[in-house]
């Protein structure tokens, strides 16, 4: 849930990168921290091995907009993809207002988006959090690659709920921007609906 | 696939936390032993009050005790951390015996010395009427052992969710952006932990818990998939199987498992309706050998000759996704722009 400092006049919103190891998951905050307007984004923390897998996880702080004389920011976190720093996933997981699941689009990878998309919805439960109540996009990335899957097969294995689904070569940029985009739009509808219905 | 049972492993890197909790331990120690010091056992008087509650006439007996208490305790963290390992159980009674007097040792030069008083002589007053400070360097030797041994020769998930605590990484409280910039890749690669590789299953056996769905049996039509994916899974019948055949799968037993990714069969069910050649006696009897080894083929080799009619599937669309749009939203067109 986001949390709002009302002495600072802030609103931050924790969004979460989710997927498979090598997804370009960490390529779509690079993307964005290098692109960004300086001014309105943080440092990116990022904890990698040498060999540029994520350790632990990413962080970048960005400031997207002002909503009702609030200050609105949204953190972004990436989750490390190898399947044995589950318990990593699960630690950046909580309290995320939205999700970006980030599918690796070559054929290889199928079996990977799929059990990490399983394995998103399993870490959620411990937070007693079903996917179908968390704003969440997926982004069919590296689209670029020769042996791609199609993307209505992807949105056949990943897309059973039908929520908006984005290609994009996250190193060149496409599709970033949007997905984030996207995604910032679901999360901020979310949050003003709340606050009408006093749920907030 | 067994992610979640794969994902108790632990991840490297961790260490930072033992040591920390090693620090706090031998600090709170230290800590416990100068308030006894202040307290009852400075100067002459060292160990009167406390050492009171226990006849001296006790004091061998307590020392036996102690010694008793000591290895069973040290044993039986170490053979509990290291899964039942002999050797792993010696080292830790050794460590923790050896960790025991260093910490003794330290405490007795800490209090001898004030009161000007023989630090050896001390360190022996420690199995008679200061036991108190023998139970402390147990109880610090034992939480160390505790804390090693359950990183470096047993670890389990738990360790992983106290690091990501101690980190903030979940929690609303990291906001406040004082982290330090860490963009660079530790100059150290992590510490690989102590597990089995994990082995890729190429096309051997199904995933723990897979049942095989039954054919549906109004579906007709086959998927023709390489015979290298065959002898990926069984390299034995390259001797009757050559990689560019065709091999024909009927849609019948794909289909079914097609939400799955993979899809997983027996050799039987791969050649059911094909039609061998001329066989030798000795190929008729390994087609036989294999015919209860399973074949895994992966969406790639299958997905695009499947009619498209078979991936339409129910949508259940989130509550979420029919919020009404709202004016706020509009202040995002701008930052669109800005980065693209």
């Amino acid at each position: 849930m986001a949390a709002i400092n009302y002495s600072t006049k802030e609103i931050t919103c924790k969004l979460v990168y989710y997927g498979p190891g090598m997804c370009g998951k960490t390529t779509n905050l690079q993307f964005l921290h290098t692109h960004w307007p300086g001014e309105r984004r943080g440092d990116m923390v990022s904890l990698a091995t040498p060999g540029e897998r994520t350790l632990y996880f990413d962080f970048l702080p960005l400031e997207v907009a002002e909503v009702n004389g609030f200050k609105l920011k949204f953190s972004l976190y990436t989750v490390p993809g190898q399947v044995m720093y589950n318990a990593t996933r699960k630690l950046v997981l909580r309290g995320a207002d939205a999700v970006v699941f980030v599918a690796d689009s070559q054929w290889e990878k199928m079996q990977e988006n799929l059990e990490s998309f399983e394995n998103l919805q399993e870490n959620l439960a411990t937070y007693n959090i079903k996917l179908d109540e968390l704003p969440f996009l997926l982004q069919y990335n590296k689209r670029d690659c020769v042996d791609v899957a199609p993307t209505w097969y992807l949105d056949y294995i990943l897309n059973s709920r039908g929520v908006p689904a984005f290609e994009a070569v996250a190193i060149d940029g496409r599709g970033v921007v949007k997905t984030l985009h996207t995604l910032c739009r679901f999360v901020v509808r979310e949050m003003v609906h709340r606050f009408e219905q006093g749920t907030f | 696939m067994a992610v979640s049972s794969r994902a108790k492993k632990p991840e490297p890197g961790t260490s930072i936390v033992q040591v920390m909790s090693i620090i706090v331990l031998v600090v709170a120690a230290a800590a416990l032993a100068m308030f006894l010091y202040r307290i009852s056992f400075s100067g002459e008087n060292l160990g009167e009050m406390i050492s009171g509650i226990i006849p001296s006439h006790h004091y061998p007996l307590i020392s036996a005790f102690f010694w008793l208490m000591e290895l069973s305790l040290y044993a039986g963290l170490a053979w509990w951390k290291s899964g039942g390992q002999p050797i792993w159980t010696i080292s830790g009674v050794v460590w923790g015996i050896v960790m025991r007097l260093v910490i003794n040792l330290l405490v007795a030069v800490v209090i001898s010395a004030p009161a000007g008083l023989s630090t050896f002589r001390t360190l022996g007053r420690m199995d008679g009427e200061l036991w108190v400070y023998r139970l402390i360097g147990i109880a610090v030797s034992a939480g160390i052992l505790f804390i090693v041994y359950r990183q470096w020769i047993a670890p389990d998930d738990t360790p992983t969710a106290a690091r990501g605590k101690s980190a903030g990484a979940g929690s609303k409280s990291s906001f406040a952006f004082s982290q330090k910039k860490t963009t660079p890749a530790p100059a150290a690669p992590p510490r690989r932990p102590i597990m089995p590789p994990i082995v890729p299953q190429a096309g051997q056996t199904p995933p723990e818990g897979f049942v095989m769905p039954p054919p549906q049996p109004e579906v007709f039509g086959v998927a023709t998939v390489p015979g290298k994916v065959i002898l990926d899974a069984v390299p034995e019948a390259q001797a009757f199987l050559a990689p560019d055949t065709k091999v024909p799968i009927p849609l019948s037993l794909i289909i079914p498992q097609m939400k799955r990714c993979t899809v997983w069969l027996t050799w039987q069910q791969v050649f059911a309706n094909s039609q061998p050649g001329p066989m030798s006696a000795d190929e008729q009897r390994m087609q036989l050998s294999l015919r209860d080894r399973w074949v895994r083929i992966d969406p790639k080799h299958y997905a695009l000759q499947v009619p498209r009619e078979y991936y339409r599937r129910p949508v259940s669309k989130p509550a979420w996704l029919s919020t009404p749009a709202v004016p706020q939203e509009e202040h995002f067109h701008l930052h669109e722009q800005d980065a693209e």
